[in-house]
C-alpha cells in the first residue's frame, strides 16, 4: 500500500508532502539526520518530531553549524508530536550562517520517533521539504551511493511553466553526520534539449559535522551548457547510511520559483504507486535511472480511470530519459498496444519495472508535478515492490 | 472501519493535525531490498504476508487556512485491503479522522 499526505496553505504557494512509512524495529541504535537551510532572512521552518510509541521517549535535538552545536533536551509523551521553529533555534544558538545540520537522538524506541522538516516563507511564496535520513549504527560500513534524479538546472524546462527569464540556482547541500572525515565523489549527468553530458566532481573531504553547499551553477565555467535543463546526481562515499546526507534545491533568487529532487540510496526492479496529474493547471514529468552495470529493459505503465491502462513500449524510457505525461495526452501518442490516453484523463498512478531483472534490480525513479497557477513544482516518490503482484 | 474493499485505487481524502496511523488489514508482502552496494536502510521493507500492517505519517493539520489530503493506494495486483486511518492530535488517537473531501482515482 502507498500512502502520503499533502498539507497545503489554502490559496497560497505553501505545500508539503509527507510519505507514510512503517516502523522498522530493526532500527534500534542510531539517530535521524538532516540539514537546516534558511535561504532568505524571511525563511523559517519546522522540525516535526513525533513519538509513535506508547511510552515517553527522551532524547535530544541538536542543531549544528560552523560555530558549533546547540542541543535541546526532548521529552516526548506517548503519541505526542512537537513542532520546533528552525529560525528560533538558530537565533538562540547564535548561528550566523544559512545552513547547518540537524540531529535527533532518542534514548530508547528510536524506531518509533519520526522526524520531518519543512521550510516556508509566506512573503516569498516558498516552501520545501528537507528530507531527514536514518543513521543506523548497526549497519555495515561500506560504499553507498545517494542519487537524485531530477535536479532543475539554471534554465528551467518549459514544462515547469515559469515566467520567461526565470533563472534557477541549483545547489546541493551535503552534510557529514559522522565523527570522522568523509570523502565523497560526485557525478553530475546533465541533459539539455539537444544533448547530454557528465561531470565528475572530487570534493575536498567533509569534516565531521560540516555542512557544505555545492553550487552547480559554477559548472557552467567548466562547460555545462547554459541551456541544460536537468541533471541527475550521484554521490558515492564510504561509511554507513546516514553518515552523509544530501538535499538538492533549485530556486530563483526570490525562492518564489523552484524545485527539489530528493536523494535516496534505494534501488529496485519495480516502483509503483506514484501519482500523476495532468490538467490545464498541472503537468507531470516522470523519469527513471539505471544504476546497474547491465542494461535494463524498462517498462512504464500509467493507470487511470476505472480500468484504464497505458503501456509505453519497453525501452521507450531510456535510463535518465524523462517522460512528460501531458504530451502523451495532448499528442495522442499510442502505447505499445495502440491505445491512447483519453483527452479527459487527468490523474492516476504509475508503475516502472525492469523486465529483465525481476529479483533485485537497479532502477531508481523520480517525478515532478507542476502547478501552473502558482508556478509551483512538487516532487513525489513511488514505492518499491516485488514481482508476483504484491507490494 | 473506513475504506473497506479498496482495490487497485488511489484514494485522496481531505482531512484535517498531528499524526496519522494507517492500519491495513490482511495486507501484503514486500521483499526485503538488499541490493548491495547501495543497500538501503530506508528500504527495509520486510513485511509479512497476511498480517495487519501499520503505516505512519508524522503530521497533518486543519488549522485555519490549512488543508490536508490523505492519499492511499492499494498496490496489490489482486485482492482488497481494509484501511483504517487513525488521526492523533496528541495522546489519544482517534479513528474518527475528520473527513472533508473524498476523491477516488486509480
Amino acid at each position: 500500500m502507498y500512502a502520503a499526505v499533502l498539507v497545503q496553505r489554502l490559496g497560497h504557494l505553501i505545500s508539503f508532502h509527507f510519505d507514510a512509512y512503517p516502523i522498522f524495529p530493526e532500527f534500534s541504535s542510531g539517530s535521524r539526520e538532516g540539514i537546516w537551510w534558511l535561504p532568505q532572512s524571511t525563511s523559517d521552518g519546522y522540525v516535526v518530531i513525533s513519538n509513535f510509541a506508547a511510552r515517553m521517549v527522551k532524547g535530544r535535538l541538536i542543531f549544528t553549524a560552523d560555530e558549533g552545536r546547540y542541543a535541546t533536551e526532548l521529552a516526548l509523551a506517548p503519541h505526542q508530536t512537537q513542532r520546533i521553529s528552525i529560525r528560533d533555534a538558530v537565533q538562540r544558538a547564535g548561528f550566523k550562517g544559512i545552513q547547518g545540520g540537524i540531529r535527533v537522538e532518542a534514548e530508547a524506541d528510536v524506531a518509533s520517533v519520526y522526524v520531518a522538516e519543512v521550510l516556508f516563507d509566506e512573503s516569498a511564496g516558498f516552501s520545501a521539504i528537507m528530507k531527514v535520513f536514518e543513521r543506523d549504527r548497526n549497519l555495515l560500513q561500506q560504499s553507498y551511493t545517494l542519487r537524485a534524479p531530477l535536479i532543475g538546472l539554471a534554465t528551467p524546462d518549459p514544462m515547469l511553466a515559469y515566467p520567461t527569464g526565470t533563472i534557477l540556482h541549483p545547489n546541493i547541500l551535503v552534510r557529514n553526520a559522522a565523527d570522522t572525515p568523509v570523502n565523497a565523489a560526485v557525478t553530475v549527468k546533465w541533459r539539455s534539449p539537444k544533448t547530454v553530458g557528465r561531470f565528475p566532481l572530487k570534493l575536498v573531504p567533509l569534516a565531521p559535522e560540516e555542512t557544505r553547499l555545492l553550487d552547480l551553477t559554477t559548472l557552467q565555467k567548466d562547460g555545462l551548457p547554459a541551456d541544460a535543463n536537468w541533471a541527475n546526481v550521484a554521490i558515492t562515499y564510504s561509511g554507513r547510511p546516514g553518515d552523509l546526507v544530501a538535499i538538492a534545491n533549485s530556486y530563483d533568487t526570490t525562492t518564489r520559483y523552484g524545485i527539489q529532487s530528493p536523494f535516496t540510496d534505494s534501488l529496485s526492479f519495480m516502483w509503483k504507486g506514484g501519482m500523476w496529474h495532468v490538467d490545464p493547471q498541472h503537468n507531470t514529468l516522470i523519469t527513471t535511472g539505471n544504476a546497474g552495470k547491465k542494461d535494463a529493459t524498462v517498462a512504464l505503465t500509467l493507470f487511470y480511470g476505472e480500468n484504464g491502462i497505458y503501456e509505453l513500449p519497453e525501452k521507450t524510457l531510456a535510463p535518465g530519459e524523462q517522460m512528460e505525461v501531458g504530451s502523451l495526452i495532448r499528442n495522442q501518442i499510442p502505447d505499445k498496444k495502440g491505445r491512447v490516453l483519453p483527452p479527459d484523463a487527468m490523474e492516476g498512478s504509475y508503475e516502472i519495472k525492469d523486465l529483465k531483472d525481476t529479483q533485485i534490480g537497479y532502477l531508481y525513479e523520480g517525478k515532478v508535478i507542476t502547478y501552473k497557477t502558482f508556478g509551483h513544482a512538487t516532487y513525489g516518490c513511488a514505492e518499491c515492490c516485488m514481482y508476483g503482484g504484491v507490494g | 472501519m473506513l475504506f473497506a474493499g479498496i482495490r487497485s485505487t488511489l484514494l485522496v481524502i481531505s482531512i484535517n493535525s498531528l499524526f496519522i496511523s494507517i492500519y491495513t488489514k490482511n495486507a501484503f508482502t514486500q521483499k526485503a531490498l538488499s541490493n548491495p552496494p547501495s543497500a538501503s536502510h530506508s528500504s527495509r521493507l520486510n513485511r509479512k504476508l497476511g498480517k495487519d500492517q501499520e503505516l505512519l505519517i508524522p503530521f497533518w493539520t486543519l488549522e485555519p487556512g490549512w488543508g490536508t489530503q490523505l492519499e492511499v493506494r492499494n498496490n496489490l495486483a489482486q485482492g482488497s485491503l481494509e484501511v483504517t486511518p487513525i488521526c492523533g492530535p496528541g495522546r489519544v488517537p482517534s479513528t474518527s479522522c475528520p473527513l472533508l473531501h473524498f476523491l477516488q482515482i486509480r
